[in-house]
């Protein structure tokens, strides 16, 4: 279903509703399903600086389901996640 | 899809964990390269690493980690807020990106299409929360949405797979 489509539908339940409004509706719906579904899958990537440790994640990352290591077009290593943090931490 | 290259060296035992919302990507200490195999055991170099191919590495045992040792590109695979396609994304086989917007009549979820009408029927109900004659057509749609959800929520568990999941005849102990 296209958003025209969408949109028509809703419509034709609240006429006086505006375009808008219902797109920022949809979207909200979107975020919504796909947080309590856990319906779409996919990966984001990030190129590490030398002696940094920290990298912002993404608000769009809901669940982290593996980590790979030397990503590119050929694929990666898997690298395992530390359980708990470090004894020494640095915060750099 | 390139065919991948075999085997990915990394010279050192890296790991990652989450940490004040952020992600970190670190190496243990004790670890060194032989050969693009982070190798165990030795003689500790001034950089806390270890300099012998042979032996028996003492495995972290300080707790102590260092940041990357050099620029390389990380890749997360994970569970994501869904993304719209747009007809050229679509037709071209890409990643789907961004959310609704006004000049995209023809942008479409890319979940799966038979659940697409559960955003509509959550705008629906929205619409009706601000008629208080008309609340318990919000909560006629609500259920609607919440029932696509269910519906969902067994698609993505079955994970397109048919069929049984586990066969447990009985416990059994040892080898058959």
């Amino acid at each position: 279903m296209i958003l025209r489509e969408m949109i028509e539908f809703v419509k034709q339940h609240h006429p006086g509703m505006g375009e808008k409004e219902i797109i920022i509706l949809l979207n909200e719906a979107m975020d919504d399903f796909s947080s309590d579904t856990r319906i779409s899958e996919g990966s984001f990537t990030f190129n590490t600086a030398v002696d940094q440790r920290y990298y912002p994640l993404s608000d769009d990352i809901l669940e982290i389901k593996e980590i790979n290591y030397d990503s590119s077009t050929s694929g990666g290593k898997r690298i395992p996640r530390l359980i708990g943090i470090p004894d020494e931490r640095d915060i750099g | 899809m390139a065919q991948p290259t075999y085997p990915h060296t990394i010279d050192k035992d890296y790991a990652w964990w989450l940490d004040r919302g952020n992600i970190a990507i670190a190496y243990a200490k004790d670890t060194q390269s032989n050969g693009g195999r982070a190798i165990i055991g030795g003689d500790g170099l001034p950089d806390g690493t270890f300099s012998s191919t042979t032996g028996i590495r003492e495995r972290s045992y300080t707790g102590e980690w260092l940041s990357p040792h050099e620029i390389t590109q990380i890749r997360i695979f994970c569970i994501k807020k869904s993304e719209v396609f747009t007809e050229a994304e679509k037709n071209a086989g890409t990643s789907p990106s961004g959310k609704f917007i006004a000049g995209g009549m023809t942008d479409m979820p890319e979940f799966p299409s038979q659940f697409h009408r559960a955003l509509v029927y959550y705008a629906v109900s929205k619409g009706y929360e601000n008629k208080p004659e008309l609340m318990k057509l919000n909560e006629v749609f609500n259920a609607k949405y919440n029932e696509y959800k269910e519906k969902a929520h067994r698609y993505v568990g079955n994970k397109r797979f048919y069929g049984p999941k586990q066969v447990k005849t009985g416990r059994t102990w040892g080898i058959m």
